[in-house]
Parts: C-alpha cells; structure tokens; sequence
C-alpha cells in the first residue's frame, strides 16, 4: 500500500471522526461529559473511528479501496443517525414532540441536514459509478429512512446540498498541482487541529442549554451554522484529498485565474456564513438574557403589585428553581391577570373566517387559553396601532403559517404591547387570542428606577433602535384605572455594534459564553483571511510556475521537434510540470539512443552484409570430385560473417591444394584478410605451389598487411595422388586428423606462429603418406569450442571420439555424423565461433 | 565463470607469478599485458603465468599472450605457463606458444624449474 493511500485513509479517519465524535458526544453522551477535555474527547472519537476501519474483524468492514471507505462511513453514520432516531434518542425526543406541530422543520437540527448532505455528495462522488445496485438501494433507503425521520424540507436539502456540492469542488478548482494541494491541505489540516483542540469543546458547550433552539428570534435552523461551517470544511478537506488521491491525471486548459476566482466565491461565502452565524448566536444569546431580565423585571414589579393578591403568588412561583419553571411563570402570570383583573385590560382580535371580517375589542379574554402551552416563542411582532394594514399583517401571518398553533407574538398598538398567544386550529372563526398586558403605574416605574436601576436605560428611547424588529415596547399604566401613563419598551440590542461585536453588559456565564463564541468567530475568520492569503499566495505561484513550466516546455518541445535530441527541459520545481519534463527528456533521450543504436545497427548490418558477401565470394563454389578424392565441406558462420576460411587450389591433374584457416576477428577486416589471403595463394601459385614459398608469401602479406593484434591460422596442404603423399605446413591452425582405414587416428601436428606474428615465418614443410580409404579431417577451433548448457567444451576429446567412430564411413557420412554429434553435444546452446569442417576421402 | 578478467601479481624474489581469473579476451589481455610489463619494469625477468582460474582464451587473448612472449624473448626473459586446462593448454600448442614458454601442470612444477 503506498504511502498517499495511508495518508488518505488518516485523513479521511480524521475529518470523519470529528463528524461521528461531535454527533456521537452530542447525542449520545451524557452532559456531564462535557466537562472533559476535548483531547480526551478527540482521542476516544479516533480510537472509535480506528476501531470501525482497522480493528473490525468481519471482513465486510475491511475495504481495500479508498472509496468504499467513505462508502462504509456514508452507511454508518446513516444508520448511526436513523437508529439514534428510531430510538427516540433524548434530545430527538423534543424534535419529535415539535414536528406534531408542524414545527419540525424548524426543530430539526442542523446537522442532520449537513449529514444527509454530505451522505448525498458521497453518493454523487463515490457511487453512482463504482457500485452495485444492491449498495445503491442500501444507501437510498437509509437516505429515505432518514428524510421520512425528519421531515426535512426539500429546499433545505437542496440549499445544503449545493452549498456542500460548491465546496467539495474548491480543491478541483484552485489546485491543479498536485504539490500544492499537498500544502493546501497541510493548512486545513492546521486548520482542524486548532479547531480541535481549542474550540470544539465550546461549541459543545451549546448543550447546557437544551432550550435554546425555542427561544431563538429567528429560525432555529440558524443556530449552528458555525457547525454547518465546520462540516463543510471538513467536507472540504475531505474532497482535498480525494483530489490529492487523483493527483493530476490532467492538466487543466483553462486560465488558472479563473479558478482562483472561482475559488474565492465560496470562500466568501464561508465567511458570510460565519457572520451570519455570530450575528444569529450573538441574538439568541443576547434575547436569552434579555429574558431573563424581563423575568427579572417582573420579578421587580412583584414587588410594587404585592399590594395585588395575585402576584404574590407570581413571586413565589417564578422563585423557583428551575428556569423551565420561571418561564412557565409568565404563563401562569397571565393567568392571574386575567384572574385579577377581569377583562378589562385585555385585547380580543375576532376574525370571521367565512366573513373575512375582523373586529377588535378590548373586553374579550379568550377563553381557550391554554396554560400547559409552553414557552413563550417571540417570532414575530405586529403594530395593530396602524389599524388595518396592522391587523391584517397578523392575519396574513397566520394564514401563511408563519404563525402557528401555540405560537406567541408581540402585538404593539402603539406603545402598548400585547403578548398573544395563538390558541388553537380547530376554532379558525375565533382565532383570537389576547395574551397579557402589563399594566405598571408611574409611581411603579419610578421606584423601578430608583430601587433597582434597571430601567435607566430603556427610559433613554434615543438608545434603542426604533424600528428593530426585535424591540417590543410596553406601555405604562395606573392599575387602578388602566390609563397610560408611560411607556416602556426594550430592545435586545442597543446598536449594531453590539450585534456585531457581541458587546455585552453584565459578566455573567452566558455573556462569557457569548464572549467565547466571539472569540471563536473571529480567530476562524483570521484563520480563513490567513488561508486565503496562503491561497492567495499559492495561486499566484502556481499561475507564475504553470506559465513558465509550460513555457520552458513548449519551448524545449520545439527545440527537439527541430531535431535536437541533445536539449533538455530544466524545470526547479518539482511538481507535475517536473516529471512532464523529465519524462520528455527521458523520451527524447531514448528517442536519440534508439536512433543512434538503429544507425549503428544499419551500419553494422551493412559491414556484416558485406563482410559476408565478401567470405561467401572466397569459398569455393564447389567441392572438387576429381583427383580421386572424395572431399566435402562445411562452413557456418557464428554472426553471419566470421574469420574462418577455406579454399582449394587446383595445381595439376596430379595434385589439388588445400587452404584452411581462421582470421582472429570479424566482420570487414577479417573478410578483407580472407580475400588478400585468396589473392595472395592463387598470386603465388601461378608461380610456385612449394608449400613453404607459400606459407612465407602469406606469412609476409599478413604481417605487412594487419595491424597489431590480428593474425591468421593457416594451414596449407597439398595431396598428391600419384606419389600418395599430403605435403602441408602449419601456421597455428588446428593440426588435420588422419584417420587410418584400420582405424588408426594420427594428429597430423606441427606446432607453430600463426601467420603475421613475426616476419620471418621459418615454416617447416610436412608429409605424410597416403593410402586408399583414409580420411584426413581438417577444421576450425569452433568445433573444439563448442560448448553445452553445462558450459562443457566439445573439445579435443569429444572430437576424436566422434571421429573414430566413423572408421569406414565415406567422407560425406562422416561430415555429416560429425555435425550431427555436435548439433547433439550443443543442444540449443548458441554457437561462439564459426564452425569448419572439411573431410577428404582417399578413393583411389 | 567471470567474464572480466582479474590478475593478481604475486612478486617473489626471483620471479613473480601472475595469477588470472575470467576470461582471456581483449579486455583481460590487455589487464594481463598491463600487469605483465609492470613486473617487467620491476625488472622480473622469469614470470609464471598461473591460470588456474581461467578456463577460456579467445584468439585476441592469445595474440596478447604471443606479444607477451615475443617481449620476453626480446628481454631474454622467460615464461612459464602452469595450470592450463586440457584444452588451453593444446590450442598453446598448435598456436605454437609452447615454443617459445614451459607448460607446467602445477605452479610448483614451473617454480622447481626456475
């Protein structure tokens, strides 16, 4: 396995881990895990990802190919999830009691979406092509199971989905070399760990707070994008790699600026997404508080309406406890004041739905108000104050659902707010529901003032933002006879400042917290600048280094294509562009070896051709039949051409000579050896046949003629039939058998030089007599020197045998059994030297 | 066996035997002449030629062996061949080396005879 597939595997454990640890930590661990540290937390989530890769003994789970990897990921958090669902896991159970109120999907969290998101954005990548159909109706189902789970509305899906499907092609689109999104990687890779290891944790810290989603301004579905950045980063970088994996199979065409630019839009959007989010947590966080203090609020005024039976009782019960408990308090608070106060001071909207008329009192209480409702959920806010146009804004809520079944909204008629609640569906004609009015005298509100202090600053109207959608104004009355005295109104910000920079009075926990999450948002966002300089930076680069790498190319390409074989591409980088440039210097290299070892090839063709047409023009055409002899003749070449050589030398009806010898070398110079040697022996032979004239003519020859190191073997012989004698001399070739017709076999040896080794040759002229039926061997050393697979030499001995063996043969039997035995001795073994063989037959 | 030819020089105080492994072709004569015309600037005069280890002479190898022995006849040296394979040692013969330098069956032969 090599070493980019363990990487990937890491790296996908990694960005994985932390979609399963933050899921598997959020809905499955007790809160009190929290507390842990987030190393601890991050270690156990990579041994649980190390244990479902590595450690899993089914095979089933034991993918060799990177893609079924996120292939098992997709199918285990998919059941991970569906399971956690079908179990009614403790924090979907409020999910589920939301979604019977149609509420669902504002409920639904989050993360989920992302998770189908990226489950659907692995399908797109991984699986459409690569696997079977029973794979892809497993992973349609557990998306259909999920989608059923949750109600996830369909544009949410989409909008997650392309936002995911923009992301995973950044890595495609910035970085086309290979090296570079290497060191892209390097940096989300830093970017994880400092999420990781410092931050993570906090957002975990989303937890203590499990009401949080309902008391939200705005949609829940808001809460956690910086989850939703996480996520897709983590998809980024996941998709990173998988393009690491790719590396470059093609070079892109287009402009590299282009994708630069490309690049920036989602970057941009991510950081959009991370304002967003500030803004978003920053409000809920801040109307968290801003309920507590109208909690608080209340709280004081109890202490100006103790003089009111009812609200003593408010003041114990909003004592309690438990915060769920204080907030119900509001609710019961409603209650007593219509308990104490009668009608009076509440505010009825009748709508007649088969009429489409309105009307608006001030004397109805609306009977269906339910008080096991739940929190109060400050969606919307209406100005009925304007009349009509006000009304039918809170009628066109309703109708488009924007306002639902126990939701509560603010009504402000002009200073005076009315909390609504919105009873029930099944009575559409009376859909009226009169929620609280807070009356408060100016004596109330000035000992507010004075004790507490708390009103100081929503006395000063200039300090709020008037048309905020989220400020909510009370007006001020005299209990006794309801008339306004004052108003009061609270806005959950003072200014965008304090939305943007999340500035906030008070130090308590969830100031710190909000302080925190500030904090957060703003070192990812030096974080991304920082990213985005680097990319910014690597971009550049990479334009710079394309351009040139591709030109230097081009360039060199032509250089060549202009036949220089002799150019190289130098490149100092070493990426793609690198090893394009070697392999087109390695190509060229072997292009110009090919071709000179093609040209030597043809010339030494060429040399050899000739070198063989010139041996063939030496060797007699013909073996001679007269003289009663019978003479055959074998010659094969080792390389087509070799040094060896025979010939004969017709001199009288008497006598016929005989020329054998071996030139040390081949090719051009050894033929052209063998055809001064013919011309030299015919020369001297028109002028003396004595062997020893001869043998010192071509000695001579062969020593004025070769240069250093190149001799010949030559023996010269002739038979005589009319004095039966073979008359030879020797120089250095292999000394002529005799084969007795009894079966004698005689070394016919005469030791000496071979030809052109000193000038002076001193040859010695030999005899022999001759009788009927002998045979007289003469041959080449390549037939000593054969060899077999053993390496094993033919040699001396195996020749003698071979050719005693043919005692009685004629000479053309014998020629022949004797290349068959060495045919035989060989085997397949290729022959080394040239390979002569003559066999003369005395007949007569 | 080897295909490059390694000659190792064993210098005594009278002669000096050189021992060869591989195969006697251009390239190892020219090793082995090299190696031979330093014993002879050394002033050896008596040398013997140990082949034990060397199994095949191709004809270039034995024009640089006759070289070699017409420089020692004309230093009125001498060479001593020992260890030749059968098949060596006949090709010495018939190429009429044996004229002109001893063959010995053992170095011990050819030292006894210095």
């Amino acid at each position: 396995m090599n070493w980019e597939k363990n990487i990937s595997r890491i790296a996908l454990s990694v960005s994985f881990l932390c979609i399963v640890f933050y899921f598997f930590l959020s809905y499955f661990l007790p809160y009190s895990l929290e507390k842990t540290s987030g190393i601890l937390r991050i270690v156990s989530a990579v041994l649980f990802a190390s244990i479902i890769i590595y450690i899993s003994p089914k095979p089933l789970f034991r993918f060799k190919q990177f893609e079924n990897e996120l292939t098992f990921f997709s199918i285990f958090l998919g059941a991970f999830f569906l399971l956690s669902i079908l179990y009614s896991e403790k924090s979907l159970g409020a999910i589920a009691s939301l979604k019977g109120r149609r509420l669902g999907f504002l409920a639904v969290d989050i993360s989920y979406m992302i998770l189908t998101a990226v489950l659907i954005y692995l399908f797109i990548v991984y699986f459409f092509a690569k696997f079977n159909l029973f794979q892809k109706i497993t992973f349609y189902f557990i998306i259909f199971l999920f989608i059923v789970s949750i109600e996830m509305p369909i544009v949410a899906w989409l909008l997650y989905l392309l936002c995911i499907i923009i992301f995973a092609k950044i890595p495609w689109l910035i970085a086309v070399s290979h090296s570079y999104r290497k060191i892209l990687f390097a940096f989300l890779l830093a970017f994880w760990v400092f999420i990781s290891v410092f931050h993570l944790p906090m957002l975990e810290s989303f937890e203590p707070f499990p009401e949080a989603p309902r008391l939200l301004i705005g949609t829940p579905t808001q809460l956690r994008l910086n989850s939703i950045v996480l996520i897709i980063t983590a998809v980024f970088t996941v998709s990173l790699f998988s393009s690491l994996i790719e590396t470059s199979r093609t070079l892109r065409s287009k402009n590299v600026l282009i994708y630069i630019l490309t690049s920036f839009i989602p970057i941009a959007a991510i950081l959009i997404l991370f304002v967003m989010s500030y803004i978003n947590i920053s409000v809920f966080f801040k109307s968290y508080i801003l309920e507590d203090k109208f909690i608080d609020k209340i709280k004081r005024y109890n202490a100006q309406f103790l003089r009111q039976p009812g609200f003593i009782n408010i003041v114990k019960y909003s004592q309690s406890n438990e915060s769920l408990k204080e907030r119900l308090a509001l609710e019961k608070y409603g209650d007593l004041l219509r308990n104490e106060l009668g009608e009076k001071p509440f505010f009825k909207l009748q709508y007649k739905k088969n009429t489409s008329t309105y009307e608006v009192t001030s004397s109805g209480f609306p009977q269906s108000l339910n008080p096991e409702d739940q929190l109060p959920q400050w969606y919307y806010t209406a100005d009925i104050s304007q009349g009509e146009s006000g009304i039918k804004e809170i009628l066109n809520k309703i109708f488009s659902k924007k306002i639902q079944n126990a939701d509560r909204m603010f009504i402000r008629a002009g200073n005076e707010v009315f909390f609504y609640t919105i009873s029930s569906y099944e009575d559409r004609d009376a859909m009226i529901q009169l929620a609280l009015f807070m009356p408060m005298s100016t004596a109330v509100a000035d000992k507010l003032y004075n004790d507490f202090g708390i009103q100081s600053e929503e006395r000063d109207e200039s300090a709020y933002l008037d048309k905020d959608p989220l400020a909510a104004s009370f007006c001020i009355r005299e209990i006794s006879s309801g008339e306004p005295t004052g108003s009061l109104r609270f806005a959950f910000f003072e200014s965008i400042n304090q939305i943007i920079f999340g500035k906030l009075a008070g130090s308590d926990t969830l100031t710190h917290f909000v302080g925190g999450l500030r904090d957060l948002t703003f070192s990812v966002l030096l974080l991304f600048v920082f990213i985005i300089g680097i990319l910014g930076f690597i971009a550049l680069k990479i334009n710079r280094t394309i351009r040139l790498a591709l030109q230097t190319i081009i360039l060199g390409m032509r250089r060549i294509g202009e036949g220089n074989l002799d150019y190289k591409i130098e490149l100092k980088s070493r990426d793609e562009y690198y090893w394009l440039a070697t392999s087109i210097n390695d190509m060229t290299s072997d292009i110009k070896s090919y071709m000179e070892d093609r040209v030597e090839k043809e010339k030494l063709k060429g040399e050899v051709h000739t070198a063989y047409n010139i041996q063939r023009s030496i060797l007699p055409e013909y073996d001679p039949d007269q003289y009663g002899l019978e003479i055959m003749s074998y010659i094969k070449p080792a390389e087509e051409v070799g040094g060896d050589f025979y010939d004969y030398v017709f001199q009288d009806e008497n006598r016929i000579g005989l020329v054998i010898g071996d030139v040390s070398g081949h090719g051009i110079p050894a033929g052209l050896l063998m055809a001064m040697a013919k011309s030299c022996i015919h020369n001297q032979a028109q002028h003396s046949t004595d062997v020893i004239n001869v043998m010192n003519a071509m000695n001579k020859m062969v020593f004025d003629t070769v240069q250093r190191r190149l001799f010949m073997t030559f023996l010269y012989a002739i038979i005589d039939r009319s004095s039966k004698k073979l008359v030879y001399s020797n120089a250095g070739h292999h000394f002529p058998y005799l084969l007795r017709k009894n079966g004698d076999l005689i070394s016919l040896e005469y030791p000496s030089y071979p030809l052109g080794v000193r000038k002076d040759g001193n040859y010695k002229k030999q005899s022999v007599d001759l009788k009927k039926g002998d045979i007289i061997i003469f041959y080449s050393d390549g037939i000593i020197e054969q060899t077999n697979r053993n390496m094993d030499l033919f040699g001396f001995t195996g020749f003698e045998d071979t050719i005693k063996s043919q005692v009685g043969s004629s000479a053309k039997e014998m020629l022949r059994n004797i290349l068959l035995k060495l045919d035989d001795f060989a085997e397949d073994t290729p022959r080394v030297d040239d390979v002569t063989l003559i066999v003369m037959k005395i007949n007569k | 066996m080897n295909s490059k030819l390694t000659v190792r020089a064993d210098k005594r105080e009278k002669y000096a035997v050189l021992y060869t492994e591989g195969y006697i072709n251009n390239i190892g004569g020219e090793e082995l002449s090299r190696q031979f015309n330093l014993l002879v600037e050394e002033g050896y005069h008596k040398i013997i030629f140990n082949f034990e280890n060397s199994k095949i002479v191709n004809s270039i190898g034995i024009s640089i062996l006759i070289e070699i022995i017409e420089k020692t006849i004309a230093e009125k040296g001498h060479i001593y061949f020992c260890n030749l394979t059968p098949v060596i040692s006949r090709t010495f013969e018939i190429m009429g080396l044996t004229q002109y330098a001893k063959v010995y069956p053992k170095e011990e032969d050819a030292v006894s005879d210095i």
